[in-house]
């Protein structure tokens, strides 16, 4: 029964963490500017990626039990990738926009495109 | 349990495949950092779930160090992209 319970959750974790990736994916196609694209990124780090790395942690603590270690670099792992890809995803858009990449018209509010009052 | 680790292979792999053509059709620098960033997660999911696969505990260490240090890549292309100016 718990085997049952074990598969179940890492199967929701694994498949819904990569079907997040490839919807961030399909999200870039369909981006109309650069700095959406950055946007649309965060889905694949902060939800797919952690989602993953649990599955993976859960899975393998399941067949060859709990490990403090293993927790920690998986714990570290989980927090990288939201944290850090983060920090590079702000970096990226700002990188962006001071390139001079076109801008989607409609972005509101705009406040780089304004005078500094 | 291999047919949830090999669906998820499948997956990472399409959207891998979908940055690849984003990269070719990308108009601009910008949106290709971007997918490069998007196809390296993508490199680093599908390495976990083999690694899962076959049971052995470098999955973790490889999760903890890519998430790490991967990023550098994007840092480095925001840098190329302002043409080295802060």
């Amino acid at each position: 029964m718990m085997d049952l319970v074990v598969l179940v959750l890492v199967g929701v974790l694994a498949i819904g963490g990569s079907a997040t990736v490839l919807m961030s994916s399909l999200a870039m196609l369909r981006a109309t500017d650069a700095v959406s694209r950055v946007n649309v990124l965060s889905p694949a780090t902060g939800v797919g990626m952690p989602s993953l790395v649990l599955a993976a942690w859960l899975q393998w603590s399941y067949e060859n039990g709990l490990d403090w270690l293993v927790s920690f670099k998986s714990l570290v792992a989980i927090v990288a990738f939201v944290v850090v890809s983060s920090v590079a995803s702000n970096t990226l858009g700002r990188a962006t926009l001071r390139s001079g990449a076109p801008l989607d018209p409609r972005t509101e509010p705009n406040h780089l495109a304004r005078e500094p009052d | 349990m291999t047919v949830i680790i090999w669906g998820t292979v499948a997956l990472l792999a399409t959207a891998a495949l979908l940055g690849l053509v984003q990269v070719m059709t990308a108009p601009n620098d910008a949106s290709r950092a971007v997918v490069g960033d998007l196809i390296y997660f993508c490199a680093v999911g599908i390495f976990i779930m083999i690694a899962l696969e076959y049971e052995s505990v470098v999955i973790f260490d490889v999760a903890s160090v890519a998430a790490l240090l991967g990023i550098l890549a994007t840092i480095a292309l925001s840098r190329i992209l302002t043409r080295g100016r802060r």
